[in-house]
């Protein structure tokens, strides 16, 4: 653990991941909760891996038209898809009755597939997936940082506005249409915060472990508190916690840094549930 | 005292999309500011479709609906409604004071706070169903009496002119059933309440009238009402 300071004193990226895990938790700590109390987390994972299939498409526009989309990088294809995806999945939502499951699967999987196919007719050989997948917080640039920054503002400001509106959405969503809430609406502007937050997180985090920030850090908060304010917090607080401490615990070692951090989140959610009681009814 | 028609309505039509049955046909009633109306009648009889016409959840296909004097879509937040499985989602970390405060939620909601007004127009109508000492608890640790008159709290906390309850004593133990029936009571002596039951005691004790709903409405007395007579309704509507 030691040498992870050593080696901080030369390496200014073991700094910066560290920050991008605390400016990641920002995020995760006001979005996951609004995530976990909507029951929202399989849509969450439908719009991480139906960006894929933007993702494919920037991989291979860039690669076999550079005059034209030179420009472009994999996450400029992933944010588009997820964001054009958000109000797509909250307006089946909202009028697909039955079967929403196997339609947003399907969706999943179908963005996944075309990601796939124009990875591998593009020419070239291309790691950009991997990175997508898996993320590298071992790397992180002043500009994902830059990225990262963003995103918490823009997360801030949007829950500040219509944090009342999430909330009722989250309890009672027949009760909040009747006093005049816009539902579907509010559902899409909640649905394209959770589309930003995953695509921009992948970027430095990757796929898997952004489905684990947005999830157990929040199952954590939700579990510990009676109000959904200080449920941020805690989520706020562990997300900060399973960032940083992992990582500095298994540097040096052959166990990578994203998957300390998941197993010591699934961990820590573990011992909690084993060590609560059962909630009074 | 006057009785001003508070909800009137006319020759209404409602059919749900692939059906082959009106749900409700050629529906007329009405309800008085100073009464309390029992909605009576079989299972998928239309009881909870009315309800939800009264709302403007549902669009009547022919016919009229005034509620306070305009439109149900137009007046839904002066309703304070009650339904039968509340959908808040217990996983959810709130507390009841969260709870009734959705009864001050409006289409101008915005930001992360209520104003000390909405507050305290919450915790007055806990105050009024007897559950202030519940503010901060947590909503999923309250038990089913507790959580209907706070559900009550709610729909008073909205400064609704109207309380519409579906089936509110269902799943609640008798001496929770007569504290809830005493509180409807005594708010009834300000507003006026319909109620979805099938409890016929229960009607024929609290309430003057009452209507029967099997896809058409007829107005019964309740206060003569007995096993006896339902089973007679129920009999008439289906030869």
């Amino acid at each position: 653990m030691s040498q992870f300071f050593v080696d901080a004193a030369v390496n200014p990226f073991l700094w910066s991941g560290l920050v991008a895990g605390g400016l990641a938790s920002v995020s995760c700590g006001i979005v996951g909760p609004y995530v976990v109390s909507r029951r929202l987390l399989f849509l969450a994972g439908a719009l991480a891996h139906i960006a894929i299939g933007g993702v494919g498409a920037a991989i291979y526009l860039s690669t076999v038209h550079p005059t034209v989309f030179g420009w472009l990088e994999p996450i400029h294809g992933g944010l588009v898809a997820a964001l054009v995806s958000a109000p797509l999945l909250a307006v089946l939502k909202h009028r697909v009755k039955e079967r929403l499951d196997t339609m947003v699967g399907a969706l999943w999987a179908v963005g996944m597939s075309v990601g796939i196919l124009l990875i591998k007719i593009t020419p070239g050989y291309h790691t950009e997936l991997m990175s997508y997948l898996f993320g590298n917080i071992s790397f992180v640039t002043r500009r994902d940082l830059i990225f990262l920054a963003v995103l918490s503002a823009v997360v801030i400001v949007t829950a500040t506005l219509f944090h009342r509106r999430f909330l009722a959405l989250c309890l009672d969503p027949e009760q909040a249409e009747l006093r005049g809430i816009p539902v579907l609406t509010t559902d899409i502007v909640l649905f394209l915060l959770i589309a930003a937050t995953v695509i921009v997180l992948t970027q430095i985090v990757g796929l898997i472990l952004v489905i684990a920030l947005l999830s157990l850090p929040a199952a954590i908060g939700t579990r510990l508190t009676t109000r959904l304010g200080p449920s941020m917090a805690v989520t706020f607080i562990v997300s900060a916690l399973v960032t940083t401490l992992p990582r500095i615990a298994v540097y040096g070692t052959p166990v990578s840094p994203e998957t300390a951090i998941v197993l010591a989140t699934a961990g820590l959610y573990l011992l909690i549930v084993l060590r609560q009681r059962p909630r009074a009814r | 005292m006057t009785d001003a028609t508070v909800v009137r309505v006319a020759d209404l039509g409602f059919r749900y999309p692939r059906q082959r049955d009106d749900a409700l046909h050629e529906v007329s009633c009405s309800v008085g500011s100073t009464e309390w109306v029992g909605l009576l009648g079989p299972n998928g009889g239309g009881k909870t479709t009315l309800l939800r016409l009264l709302l403007g959840q549902l669009v009547p296909d022919t016919g009229s609906i005034e509620i306070l004097g305009g439109p149900p879509t137009k007046k839904r937040q002066r309703i304070g409604y009650v339904p039968q499985h509340t959908g808040i989602d217990p996983s959810v970390p709130a507390s009841v004071l969260d709870v009734v405060l959705l009864g001050r939620l409006s289409g101008s909601t915005w930001g992360p706070r209520y104003s000390q007004r909405d507050r305290g127009l919450a915790m007055a109508a806990l105050e009024e169903t007897h559950t202030a000492d519940l503010a901060d608890r947590a909503w999923r640790t309250l038990s089913g009496g507790q959580r209907q008159r706070v559900l009550i709290a709610r729909a008073l906390a909205s400064r609704a002119d109207l309380l519409l309850l579906d089936e509110p004593t269902t799943g609640i133990d008798i001496h929770r059933e007569k504290e809830l029936l005493r509180l409807l009571e005594h708010l009834n002596e300000r507003l006026p309440i319909v109620m979805v039951s099938h409890d016929i005691a229960l009607v024929s004790h609290h309430m003057d009238r009452a209507l029967w709903v099997d896809r058409t409405v007829r107005e019964i007395d309740a206060r003569h009402l007995d096993s006896d007579s339902l089973e007679h309704f129920f009999h008439e509507e289906r030869v």
